[in-house]
């Protein structure tokens, strides 16, 4: 074993984050030790400097921004194709007779896969609600057609 | 317990401070540290618990700053922090914002390899072990990078 400290020893000690004890050891080896004095005095300029860089500033929203959920896209395509074709069948199979009870459904089956998908997020949300208007429109101009 | 949610709030701010010491711009650190903590979130089932946490959380830093280094096709010349020198070798600690700006352009220079242990021992404050784990190599090897690293920055400083 060396007699002398470390280079993590020095440098924890220039730093000041040395536990008290091996602090006041390494201060009165000083005193005796002209190579650990060197060996001081040449890692107190660095760590000085090091030290000089400020703690940058976390951006506000990066914990949340990491814990949205992830979109899962093609979740998302394959429900709006899902409430598109259930509205289209619904409407093709009952046209004209009874078009308020086509367009109940198709609502409320959009909402249903909505609320089903939600956790997808934000964007799940946007699209499922596009895809729920969309099929709306859609079974209103169909139960129009003669 | 190890939630995602107190995981990324207790690591947003030690895996930003760390990518923006790896990284030359401020933009290029935020989308790092972004990517970074998104993974460590994700990835929270693949990690050892019987290992410790931070040489874990730090190997995907690096991995996601290493990665982003190497995408970058240009210097980004711009990006570079405007400096100036003060006398070479001058030790006294001109004006602040000027220290700082030296320290980080000599962080920058430094090859990938030692900025990275310098950071983590300089700013994160991790212990050689701690080091060697999270770059899985041993012991010697971290406190070899780290002896260079600081000459590195020594020369690069042009201080003692
Ligand atoms: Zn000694």
């Amino acid at each position: 074993m060396s007699p002398h400290f470390d280079l993590d020893t020095v440098v924890r000690f220039v730093r000041g984050d040395l536990d008290e004890a091996h602090a006041i050891e390494l201060a009165l080896h000083l005193d005796d030790c002209p190579t650990c004095r060197a060996r001081v005095a040449r890692e107190e300029p660095l760590t000085r400097w090091l030290a000089a860089l400020p703690s940058p500033e976390t951006p506000a929203a990066l914990a949340d921004r990491s814990l949205a959920p992830a979109v899962d896209t093609p979740a998302i395509a394959v429900a709006a194709v899902c409430v598109t074709v259930a509205t289209v069948a619904v409407v093709l199979a009952n046209p004209v007779p009874d078009l308020a009870s086509g367009l109940v459904v198709a609502r409320a089956t959009a909402q249903a896969l909505a609320g089903l998908l939600a956790v997808t997020g934000t964007v799940g949300w946007i699209a499922l609600w596009a895809a729920a208007v969309g099929s709306t429109l859609a079974a209103r101009r169909l139960s129009e057609s003669p | 317990m190890l939630t995602p949610e107190r995981v990324a709030r207790a690591w947003a701010s030690p895996v930003h401070r760390y990518c923006r010491r790896m990284m030359p711009s401020e933009a290029e650190a935020d989308d790092a540290a972004q990517e970074a903590l998104i993974k460590v979130v994700r990835h929270l089932d693949r990690y050892d618990r019987t290992r410790p946490l931070a040489p874990w959380v730090y190997g995907i830093a690096r991995n996601t700053c290493l990665d982003a280094l190497r995408r970058r096709t240009h210097k980004r010349e711009d990006d570079a922090v405007e400096v100036i020198d003060p006398a070479p070798g001058a030790l006294v600690l001109v004006d602040e914002a000027q220290t700082a700006a030296r320290v980080r352009r000599a962080l920058v220079t430094l090859p990938d390899l030692y900025r990275d242990v310098l950071v983590l021992y300089h700013y994160e404050n991790l212990k050689y072990v701690e080091i060697a784990e999270s770059l899985d190599v041993p012991l010697g090897t971290v406190m070899n990078r780290i002896f260079r690293a600081r000459q590195k920055m020594r020369e690069a400083l042009e201080v003692a």
